[in-house]
């Protein structure tokens, strides 16, 4: 057990809350809107990256005329697409709520767009993960 | 730009700097990691495409 999470412990045991931010919290936030995490923990320039790069990730996939998955069960590869494309909190959200993402099968494009929008939702899960342990890190500090 | 190639280079750009923003703090450091992973998936797609053609053609 390292130094840092006997003093989290010891300080757990004195009634005194962590002074860190909350886990969850960040990770909700980090999935809700990406970079948003990463701003409130105090790197506002990985936040923007963070934010520009994965929005246009989303936009550019809508916009090959890739399809906004729902959750089918009896098709596993797409309910996992369709997990991973729900990496996306509020753009996804918004997207949906538009009547965006209904898909062009037909068009060349179309795979290219899936690839984009489940690649940026996959890719705001690691980013929700980092935000969570800086968190973490922060409340052992 | 809807060529394979471009399409291909875009998502290239923005997986790199992506990963390059999480494993990196300073900026040069991030944008050294960002273009090796670019000229990486750019490099193995080429390398990758070049044998499909000679192997499958």
């Amino acid at each position: 057990m390292s130094a840092s999470s006997t003093t989290s412990r010891e300080r757990r045991d004195a009634g005194l809350a962590d002074a860190g931010p909350n886990r969850i919290g960040v990770i909700v936030l980090a999935w809700l809107v990406p970079g948003a995490a990463h701003a409130w923990l105090g790197q506002p320039r990985k936040a923007v990256v963070f934010f520009v790069v994965l929005c246009g990730m989303f936009v550019t996939g809508l916009a090959l005329s890739g399809r906004l998955l729902p959750f089918q069960v009896a098709d596993p590869l797409a309910f996992l697409a369709a997990i991973a494309q729900w990496g996306l909190g509020v753009p996804r959200i918004v997207a949906a709520m538009a009547g965006a993402g209904q898909g062009v099968v037909t068009a060349a494009t179309y795979e290219y767009g899936n690839t984009f929008l489940i690649a940026g939702g996959l890719l705001n899960m690691l980013v929700a993960l980092n935000a969570s342990d800086l968190a973490s890190a922060r409340s052992r500090a | 730009m809807t060529s394979h190639l471009g399409v291909m280079m875009l998502f290239a750009a923005a997986v790199s700097i992506v990963f390059a923003t999480l494993q990196r703090d300073e900026v040069r450091a991030q944008l050294r990691l960002a273009g090796r992973l670019f000229a990486a998936l750019v490099g193995g797609a080429y390398v990758a495409g070049w044998l499909m053609h000679l192997i499958f053609r």
